[in-house]
């Protein structure tokens, strides 16, 4: 189980890192500074929502 | 160098460059969003459509054939004359289906036989049986089965004539089927009665009392189809069966006399002939839930817009990445071209900008600047003598000595050869004498000799005209004095 979290987040900081962002940014900044990530990731949940409720 | 002229180096043009997107990402964006609305409204059109009309084809099929529902009513028929003519029940039919119960009665002692039920009591089943005319009715009139089947309608009466039935009555006498609806209820539940029959001294009737409605789709082929369809199984089909009309089942109706030429053994025949007849007392009503089919359009759409959403997320970073490492490069090649590639400080790109955008400055805000420029003595001397090498090697020191004595906000830059600049911002005239002496001892200690000459921008002055006054105190400098050629073996 840590090996998989460790992994998960050197995969997150490394895609981070590709979209030029700080590792250590917060759920508000990455919305700052990478809006069309946060609204992607919205749209994604939304749409998971609606199939698991329809 | 502390002191840049390259704006995108700063913190907040850095955080500038990764909060903006670019119009390609939401371009790419805006296309993948598009192309993904379309192809789930597509998916949903195309898929809603053939469901429905799956639906429709298989509603109609089952509505038409009747299949369950005659089924049904053939199984409780043939299980019931069996019990009553043989004695016995018929091998492989004796069992009833779920929701039927069969078995043979005796009126006058109120016992059962051979009594197969998976949902009533003996006592249950008695009661019912109480409620039901058993005794013979070996009278009834075939006319009056003509007539009921006169009321048919013309599809109906076509039917009839396809199966010959329109010469129904049959010699089955003193026994025949009578069909009654149950008193007390409302839905498809029949009873069948066969008899009474004498047997081994007693009068006895079978009978078999059957709910058209339950479990229905569990018999017809169509039905295991559209179990495959739906695999949460019973709902999303709905089948009901009614009785039509209700009015001929309230009254007797009975096969005796209606079917003369039917052989007894002849159970298929039996089925044949009973099937549109049946077909009369029953109507079976099919339904499918159209809420269900429309669950299966509408779940593949969404999991069409959530894949498109995916694959333009995907899309949309990767090119975002790209953008990032362009634009990295990008800077890192600007830096590059501003800077001197032996001294590592500014070139004379960098100065040149570095000037003109400080001398807007200071016609904007008022401020004074100070120009320096530093000329080594001597150098050509020592890449003749000693080798490039070696002036390579004080062209580096010098750097790094004056470089030693700036504030963060001033400049040196190599614009020649051996020549360096330094511009810096907002002195005074002592303060600028002071840095003049500090770069020379600070040259000097490092066994360098220079020309250094200084000028302070005037009001009215130019910028070209400062550089000028800067260039010629220098030169004044290197022509009265006799510098010694620097070594950069002294300084090593």
């Amino acid at each position: 189980m840590t090996r998989v979290l460790a992994a998960v987040n050197r995969s997150m900081n490394r895609l981070k890192r590709a979209l030029g962002l700080p590792e250590s940014i917060s759920v508000l900044g990455l919305i700052r500074m990478c809006p069309i990530l946060a609204f992607f990731s919205l749209l994604i949940l939304v749409t998971l929502a609606v199939l698991a409720l329809s | 160098m502390a002191w840049s002229t390259d704006p995108e180096s700063s913190p907040e043009a850095t955080v500038s460059r990764a909060t903006g997107c670019s119009r390609l990402c939401l371009a790419l964006a805006g296309v993948g969003l598009a192309a993904t609305t379309a192809a789930s409204l597509f998916t949903y059109r195309t898929l809603h459509e053939p469901l429905e009309s799956v639906g429709a084809s298989v509603v109609n099929h089952l509505a038409s054939a009747k299949c369950t529902a005659i089924a049904r009513t053939l199984t409780a028929l043939s299980i019931a004359r069996s019990d009553v003519l043989n004695g016995e029940p018929e091998g492989e039919r004796t069992e009833p289906d779920a929701e039927a119960t069969i078995g043979v009665v005796t009126p006058g002692s109120w016992t059962l036989e051979d009594f197969h039920s998976s949902n009533l009591t003996e006592a249950q089943a008695l009661t019912v049986l109480r409620g039901l005319p058993l005794q013979a009715q070996t009278n009834a009139a075939a006319g009056a089965v003509k007539a009921q089947l006169n009321l048919a309608s013309p599809d109906l009466r076509a039917d009839l004539r396809e199966h010959r039935c329109e010469q129904l009555g049959y010699g089955l006498a003193p026994s025949a089927v009578r069909v009654y609806a149950i008193p007390g209820r409302s839905d498809g539940s029949l009873a069948f009665l066969y008899g009474p029959l004498l047997i081994r001294g007693q009068e006895k009737t079978a009978f078999a009392l059957v709910d058209l409605n339950a479990s229905t789709l569990n018999i017809s082929g169509h039905d295991a189809t559209l179990h495959e369809l739906f695999p949460s199984g019973g709902g999303e089909l709905r089948t009901a069966v009614k009785l039509s009309p209700p009015s001929v089942l309230r009254n007797q109706l009975t096969l005796h006399g209606a079917m003369p030429d039917l052989d007894e053994e002849d159970h298929k025949l039996v089925g044949l002939r009973v099937v549109p007849f049946a077909n009369q007392l029953v109507s079976t009503e099919f339904s499918v839930s159209h809420e269900a089919l429309d669950r299966i359009s509408r779940r593949s759409a969404a999991l069409v817009f959530l894949m498109g959403l995916l694959a333009t997320a995907a899309v949309v970073l990767m090119s975002r990445s790209s953008e990032m490492q362009l634009r990295g490069l990008n800077l890192a090649l600007r830096k590059e071209s501003r800077t001197d590639g032996l001294t590592r400080i500014a070139n004379r790109r960098a100065w040149d900008e570095a000037l003109a955008l400080e001398e807007s400055r200071r016609q904007r805000h008022g401020h004074r600047y100070g120009l320096v420029v530093v000329d080594l003595d001597g150098f050509k001397q020592i890449n003749d003598r000693q080798g490039h090498q070696a002036g390579d090697q004080v062209l580096q020191i010098a750097a790094t000595q004056l470089a030693s004595q700036l504030r963060t906000t001033d400049l040196l830059a190599r614009v020649g050869g051996d020549e360096f600049a330094l511009l810096v911002f907002s002195p005074t005239p002592k303060g600028l004498n002071d840095l003049v002496e500090r770069l020379r001892t600070s040259l000097t200690q490092a066994g360098i000799q220079a020309s250094i000459g200084a000028a302070l921008s005037e009001e009215r002055t130019t910028l070209d005209q400062t550089w000028a006054k800067a260039d010629d105190a220098m030169y004044g400098v290197k022509t009265s004095a006799l510098a010694p050629a620097p070594s950069p073996s002294e300084t090593t």
